[in-house]
């Protein structure tokens, strides 16, 4: 079929674009058919039945929701931010002689941390609010996925833009240590725990960012966020307040403001790696622990907030 | 015929104001059977409740009284909604995505096989008249028809049991409408049940077995079109003719007829109490020429404005 788009410009339409099998994806179907042995698939109509395992079900939103993100221009834009940031370091370092390997661990650490916590936020605020607010949330709510799938599974896809981040900082990070430092080999055993952890950091945010987003606006959620995870860094202060006040009804709120809310300096080791300090296995994870028991009560409450919501 | 929706004693009220809470009852008391292999209108005019009915259905919101069964299940159940497709009253989706993402996307929580799926995505593109060309671009650029198309796409995409479609034909081309129609009749032969909603009544009287009149969030009337078109009265045809002088005109108003006539065509709305013939007769003694004689009202859309005008007066 042809479009007429004016004089002389004719052109075809739906040109089929060759599509890029990889080889094993052609077998992976061929095996499909076998196991499936349907005789037509000119004339395919649905299995009746359950649908997708709750497992499948699972991948497939953490897929859309990694496809969604990457396309985002937000998060590129601070991707190459960051990467940007850690490539000044090497400035820094060439300022301050002998200490190069210091500065770059330091402001290269810090400036993941920065921006990583705040694309963590965003992604995490984006990606169900922006959902709700288009109402094309009704639509996904209609197909044989239950309410908590969602959550999860957009949180997984959040996680997995997080992991491919971090390990694209990371890696500049290392390059730019190898260039200052000719011991980089030696600390990279001190740095994976760490950037790990710092990665459990970002996927607390998000999830921060998701509980939010489920009953407020974007803006909203993400100021929610960001300021727990701002008080999160400093919750000490609650105990000391604890101790300082006079009034009980005061220790007791400071008390309860420093369990309840996320203590994210247990999860930051930078300090150590800066002064080469050995990280216990222990110390990791414990910090582990507490990153994943916390990250679950987020994203359980979540979750409730987000079963109980209707969607006029 | 077994029951595929069941409703019953349906009512919903929203809640406004914040600290002066108000409500506002959108659907009141509904209580309706859609049967196994039919079409069902729900029919209204704008702010009836027909889309508070619809997502009461798919439980999107809480009834306020009453319950909703989908095959005799509550919409909540996994296998419920695996045998059911919907389609919005304002399609919207994911903008990032293109279109065969999307349905691929949701082809996968089906648990189809990528074979299925690249095979049905295609076959349900053609039959609601995508072009390849538009399935790949992402659906920010899609207009409203095609996003509704996709829409439909991916209402059938899994070749559900029940269709639930709020206002399908919103939006589109009358060349689309036509594809529509043709698709749900298709679908209707292949034994599937469709529910649909629509505030156009000419469009319901075209296909559905049975409509029901919702307004003010009651159900008014409920039967099959011809059924309920049988019991309408007193409508109009418009007449148009030529060589109409102004006393021949004069005539017409005198017996009841709004005739209008700034041109050389004139334009004569008749009440339908005598036949239609007679009116032709009357204009062609008069000295006129018929050019053409149409309904202005179905004896359906006729049957729902007098039960409107009915429970108006009702309810004052
Ligand atoms: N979220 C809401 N909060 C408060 N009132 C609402 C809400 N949604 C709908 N209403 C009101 O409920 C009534 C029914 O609305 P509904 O959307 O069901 O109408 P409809 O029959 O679908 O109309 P249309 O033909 O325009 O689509 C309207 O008076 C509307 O103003
Ligand atoms: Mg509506």
């Amino acid at each position: 079929m042809l479009v007429a788009m004016g004089p002389g410009s004719w052109r075809p339409r739906a040109r089929q674009r060759p599509r890029k099998t990889r080889a094993f994806v052609r077998w992976y179907d061929v095996a499909m058919i076998a196991a499936h042995r349907r005789t037509s698939v000119a004339s395919p109509s649905a299995p009746a039945g359950m649908g997708a395992s709750p497992f499948g079900r699972l991948i497939a939103i953490a897929f859309t929701a990694t496809c969604e993100l990457l396309r985002e221009r937000v998060l590129r834009v601070l991707i190459l931010f960051a990467l940007l940031l850690i490539v000044m370091t090497l400035l820094l370092g060439e300022l301050s002689v002998g200490q190069e390997r210091r500065i770059v661990l330091d402001v290269g650490l810090g400036a993941m941390r920065v921006l990583g916590t705040v694309m963590a936020i965003l992604m995490g605020g984006r990606l169900l609010e922006r959902e709700i607010e288009r109402r094309t949330i009704a639509v996904l709510l209609t197909k044989p996925v239950r309410r908590w799938e969602v959550i999860i599974g957009k949180f997984c896809g959040c996680a997995l833009v997080l992991l491919v981040s971090v390990g694209i900082m990371t890696s500049v990070l290392v390059l730019i240590l190898a260039l200052v430092a000719p011991t980089w080999a030696t600390e990279l055993p001190l740095l994976l725990p760490v950037v790990f952890l710092l990665w459990l950091q970002f996927l607390l945010a998000a999830a921060l960012a998701i509980a939010f987003s489920t009953f407020s606006t974007l803006t909203l959620s993400v100021i929610f966020a960001l300021g727990v995870v701002l008080i999160g860094h400093a919750s000490q202060e609650f105990l000391y307040w604890a101790e300082a006040v006079r009034s009980p009804a005061l220790a007791l709120l400071s008390r309860a403001l420093y369990y309840g809310l996320p203590n994210l300096q247990h999860l930051n080791f930078t300090a150590a790696i800066v002064h080469q300090q050995k990280i216990a296995w222990s110390a990791i994870g414990m910090a582990s622990a507490y990153a994943a028991v916390y990250l679950a009560m987020v994203l359980l409450l979540a979750a409730v907030l987000f079963h109980r919501r209707e969607f006029p | 015929m077994s029951t595929v929706i069941a409703i019953e004693n349906l009512t919903k009220d929203y809640a406004s104001g914040w600290l002066r809470r108000r409500f506002h009852r959108a659907v009141d008391h509904l209580t309706l059977e859609v049967r196994e292999g039919e079409i069902f209108g729900l029919l209204g005019p704008n702010g009836a409740g027909k889309t508070t009915t619809v997502k009461l259905l798919l439980h999107l919101i809480r009834p306020t009284a009453g319950r909703v069964r989908l095959f005799g299940r509550s919409p909540e159940e996994l296998t419920v909604r695996a045998q059911l497709g919907f389609l919005p009253e304002h399609p919207s989706f994911p903008e990032a995505l293109t279109g065969r993402e999307l349905l691929d996307y949701f082809g996968r929580l089906f648990g189809l096989s990528r074979v299925d799926r690249s095979a049905r995505i295609a076959a349900v593109l053609r039959q609601v008249g995508i072009p390849a060309a538009v399935a790949d671009r992402p659906m920010r650029q899609l207009s409203r028809g095609e996003l509704t198309r996709i829409g439909l796409a991916q209402a059938v995409l899994h070749d559900p049991k029940l269709l639930i479609l709020d206002d399908p034909m919103g939006g589109l081309d009358p060349d689309g409408r036509r594809q529509v129609r043709d698709l749900l009749l298709r679908l209707r032969e292949e034994g599937k049940t469709i529910f649909l909603s629509t505030a156009v009544v000419a469009e319901a009287e075209a296909i559905c077995d049975r409509v029901a009149l919702l307004h003010r969030g009651r159900m008014r009337a409920c039967g099959s079109p011809i059924e309920l078109a049988a019991s309408g009265e007193g409508g109009k045809v418009e007449i148009l003719a030529r060589d109409l002088d102004a006393r021949a005109c004069a005539s017409l108003r005198a017996r009841g007829c709004a005739v209008d006539a700034d041109r050389a065509l004139v334009r004569i709305q008749a009440p339908t109490s005598a036949e239609v013939g007679e009116w032709v007769e009357v204009i062609r003694q008069l000295g006129g020429r018929v050019i053409a004689v149409s309904p202005l009202q179905s004896p359906l859309e006729r049957f729902f404005a007098n039960a409107l005008t009915a429970s108006e007066r009702l309810e004052g």
